[in-house]
């Protein structure tokens, strides 16, 4: 019987610093088949250790139209981030995964995309973003918006600058109020309030939000006021795992185990779910 | 079909001719005020005057468990696989509610990913019950959740004290079957099906106080906000020693030690009644209070995994009760839960 628990060694090929706090890697599988073969899906995550401090939980920030590589994006908030956030390129590390459900990519084709994204949950969307950029013409209209508490916290700006000069992705970028700087060209508000003012069509259109808790709360009735049905908002959950195989007992939410059933969810389902989250 | 009995004095002589096929030997003994199961007591020491404090869990999913072996050497690291310690293992003398904690935990290990550890460690284990004649401690309630104090799931083999001096033998399973020479040499009569009927309605008619609890997934699938959580939570202090002695409970944690440049990565028991079991590295906590995770213990047994895997996380052994310093009943909680349910609350 296979190890379930064994990483798969993976080396550090670009390291980045998105912010002060904020990393992201590209790493690549040591192993070949591995290199050429590991299929994914935008919205899985994986385990990311660094031998003798432990394992973390990330989703995957690249998107799956990307091969022969992975990429994450972490903030250096405990012990194992800040260890991870230490290593260099060259180093290696652990990876086990994909695992969790996805985002429905086929299911959006032929449909206006609207992102939604707040700090530091950029990445699990990032991967989406992609995913529907790299096959483009099979979606109408891609709007995102894009929000931190200040620029200093944005991450990914050189790719904020790519989809910015896109023709066909429209780009609105915003910071908390006192959060700009002096030659801050975006938005000066918080993101709910952004998204309403930018009102994108809401007729087939699918909506696609991450961010931290108290932005889902104020978006969701946002994205509703624009007309945006509940089972047409997808998001994902982020709840703490260690083993993510649905075994170790602590992501769950009700009876939904978030790293088998999820992390995706539309709001629909989230409606559902116990006030346990 | 009658089944062969043995002299109770002859249960030490057999726990060694078990355990001398060159299986590692787990029996109750006596440690102190309370029983303990024991790899490699002596068989002399054993001792059925009661349920042992600790359950069996722990030799199918041991408190530490090393999963991983890795070294760095310079950029590299080499991560060698671990094979689970599982040895040939004879559990003697399990209680009922011990040995059927095993086929309810056993789906949780095999969704989807197969744990190997638990798997290779439940395949080399042979599981000898010793039946309990009445219940043997007061917070016994295992006719609630659809078992008895002779219940034989999960066990290979049932032993009845059927009277002071003598035990009979029941082969349950196709791997306790194939044991039947090594009981038959202890054989000393025999005793008929009926016999031993009788021996389990007594040891039923010892918890008939005990209510049914197949109301209780209802009521709490429809009561996941209510007042009961706040009243009967307050006092818990989250020591988590009803999670440690729970034969079910089975969450864990996932840990690496090292020194210099080698370490290993441990599978630890972990609790639900911990506040760092769900905390967030951004300070958030889904569980941020007491009662909100005793209501997760209480919902992980009697609904969700129910719901999930068609079994109740809980197999009534009252450890949780007896032990609990604060004397907070998890019987009492899900009793109260059925009555509500019965009387349409």
């Amino acid at each position: 019987m296979e190890n379930i628990y064994k990483p798969y060694l993976v080396r550090i090929e670009e390291k980045r610093a998105e912010t002060y706090d904020t990393t992201s890697f590209k790493l690549a599988f040591l192993d070949d088949d591995m290199r050429e073969n590991f299929a994914y899906h935008a919205g899985n995550f994986g385990e990311y250790s660094v031998f003798g401090e432990g394992e973390s939980t990330f989703c995957i920030a690249s998107s799956p139209t990307k091969k022969g590589y992975i990429e994450c994006c972490f903030r250096a908030a405990g012990r194992l981030t800040k260890s991870l956030a230490d290593k260099e390129v060259g180093d290696v590390l652990g990876f086990r995964g994909p695992y969790g459900n996805r985002f429905p990519i086929e299911d959006f084709y032929g449909k206006n995309i609207v992102f939604v994204a707040g700090g530091i949950a950029l990445p699990p969307v990032r991967s989406v973003i992609w995913n529907v950029l790299d096959l483009r013409d099979k979606f109408e209209e891609v709007t995102i918006v894009y929000g931190a508490r200040s620029v200093a916290d944005l991450v990914y700006k050189h790719e904020l600058k790519q989809w910015e000069e896109m023709g066909d992705v429209n780009l609105v970028q915003t910071v908390d109020p006192g959060g700009e700087t002096p030659d801050w060209k975006g938005q000066i508000g918080f993101v709910p309030n952004v998204l309403g003012e930018a009102a994108p069509n809401a007729e087939n259109s699918i909506a696609v939000l991450c961010g931290p808790p108290v932005m889902i709360r104020f978006t969701l009735p946002v994205l509703r006021e624009l007309g945006f049905r509940d089972e047409d908002v997808w998001t994902t959950l982020e709840n703490r795992m260690k083993c993510g195989l649905g075994k170790c007992g602590r992501c769950n939410v009700g009876q939904i185990y978030v790293c088998k059933e999820g992390p995706v969810f539309t709001a629909a389902q989230v409606a559902q779910m116990p006030n346990d989250f | 079909m009658p089944h062969m009995t043995l002299d109770r004095t002859d249960l030490p002589s057999l726990a060694q001719a078990l355990a001398g096929q060159g299986r590692r030997l787990v029996l109750p003994v006596r440690e102190g005020q309370d029983l303990f199961y024991r790899e490699g007591a002596d068989p002399a020491r054993l001792d059925l005057s009661t349920i042992p404090k600790n359950s069996i869990k722990e030799f199918l999913f041991p408190k530490c468990e090393k999963i991983l072996e890795y070294e760095y050497s310079g950029n590299d690291v080499v991560i060698e696989d671990v094979a689970p310690d599982a040895k040939p293992t004879v559990i003697f003398c399990a209680r009922p509610c011990d040995a059927a904690s095993i086929p309810v935990v056993e789906p949780l290990w095999n969704w989807d990913y197969k744990d190997k550890f638990f798997n290779e460690r439940r395949e080399q284990t042979l599981v000898i019950t010793y039946s309990c004649r009445t219940a043997p401690d007061e917070a016994c309630f295992c006719v609630s959740v659809g078992l008895s104090p002779s219940a034989d799931q999960g066990s290979d083999v049932m032993l009845y004290g059927v009277d002071e001096s003598t035990v009979a033998v029941r082969l349950v399973s196709p791997k306790g079957r194939e044991l039947e020479e090594v009981f038959s040499k202890f054989k000393k009569g025999e005793v008929s099906d009926e016999a031993l009927e009788g021996f389990a309605k007594e040891g039923e008619q010892s918890l008939a106080h005990r209510k049914p609890l197949d109301k209780v997934k209802d009521w709490l699938e429809a009561h996941f906000e209510d007042p009961l959580w706040e009243d009967k939570a307050f006092r818990c202090i989250g020591c988590g020693t009803c999670t440690f002695l729970c034969p079910t409970c089975h969450c864990f944690d996932i840990q690496d030690e090292s020194v210099f440049d080698a370490g290993c990565r441990l599978k630890n028991w972990d609790g639900c009644q911990f506040p760092l079991f769900t905390l967030h590295t951004s300070g958030h906590n889904p569980r941020d209070t007491q009662p909100k995770r005793y209501r997760q213990r209480i919902y992980h047994k009697y609904a969700i995994y129910p719901e999930k895997f068609g079994k109740t996380l809980c197999t009534g052994c009252g450890r949780c009760v007896a032990y609990c310093p604060v004397n907070l009943s998890l019987y009492d909680v899900v009793a109260t839960a059925q009555e509500r349910a019965e009387k349409g609350e």
